[in-house]
């Protein structure tokens, strides 16, 4: 609601903060520098994460997938109440 | 199960991904590697289903994100939601980058609807194109540019930014830019 109220909308590239004009980005939608400063924001988010690598725990665990040491999804309890989790993405397994 | 080495090599390099990928949907960091661990689980024991040839990480993402679906489902009356959860995740912080800045961000980020975010993050920072990431999720491609547009807006709208001004300096951004943080993966 209250953004309704802001003067200053997502106007132009480089609109001045003093620039009051009425609120319209609902229709005008981003600016292209805007889009790409969130663009900016959320790739340095998502690349923080992503660089940090992969922790030695998953390494680990698909050595073990490897070697056969694998918690069987058809019999192990905990994963019985997630089974639909994998029909939407075609996997029925045995 | 025969073991394959490229299998499990491909499914390491994917975790990175994945795990960023979690963080975004579930907003923290323990639950999300065990989602990624519950993924490369399945992934594993239903690699009969995979086509070899597609796009192994697609597949890997659509696994990761339908546990996570049906994970919430049975478990939103208990989890707190998400917002701020995301931002509290993620203390670190690139040295190069604002901090307010990327904390505003975050906070925004975790209030967006889940539909939204999940979108956003899929076709924004995980470099899926609309198409794969309609088959991740399971709708049309113009309900995903549409959930995009509106994570946009929304973002815009949740950091109050009422000018470019306000996200920062652009020196900021450029010298993290330049560092190679922004580079898509």
């Amino acid at each position: 609601m209250d953004d309704n109220n802001k003067p200053n909308g997502l106007k132009g590239p480089r609109a001045g903060p003093m620039q009051g004009s009425p609120p319209n980005k609902r229709k005008t939608g981003l600016t292209r520098e805007m889009q790409k400063m969130i663009g900016t924001q959320l790739q340095i988010t998502y690349n923080e994460i992503v660089n940090q690598g992969v922790p030695d725990r998953f390494v680990e665990f698909l050595r073990q997938l490897e070697a056969g040491n694998v918690p069987n999804p058809a019999t192990d309890d905990r994963f019985q109440e997630g089974h639909e989790g994998l029909k939407d993405a075609g996997n029925k397994g045995s | 199960m025969p073991p394959n080495p490229s299998v499990s090599e491909a499914m390491l390099r994917a975790v990175p991904s994945l795990r960023a990928f979690a963080i975004s949907l579930c907003g923290n960091v323990d639950r999300a590697d065990d989602l990624v661990q519950e993924t490369l689980l399945r992934a594993w024991a239903n690699l009969n289903s995979f086509e070899p040839g597609t796009n192994m990480s697609a597949w890997l993402f659509t696994i990761l994100r339908n546990l996570f679906r049906s994970e919430y489902r049975k478990r939103r009356r208990e989890v707190p939601d998400g917002e701020g959860t995301y931002a509290e995740t993620l203390k670190t912080q690139p040295e190069q980058a604002s901090r307010v800045e990327f904390e505003e961000f975050r906070v925004a980020l975790a209030k967006l609807p889940a539909d939204q975010r999940e979108a956003l993050v899929l076709v924004g920072a995980s470099g899926f194109s609309y198409e794969e990431a309609a088959g991740i999720c399971g709708c049309a491609v113009g309900t995903i540019k549409s959930r995009v547009n509106r994570a946009r807006t929304r973002l815009a709208e949740l950091m109050s930014i009422e000018s470019v001004d306000d996200f920062g300096p652009d020196r900021e951004l450029k010298a993290v830019l330049s560092s190679g943080g922004g580079s898509s993966s």
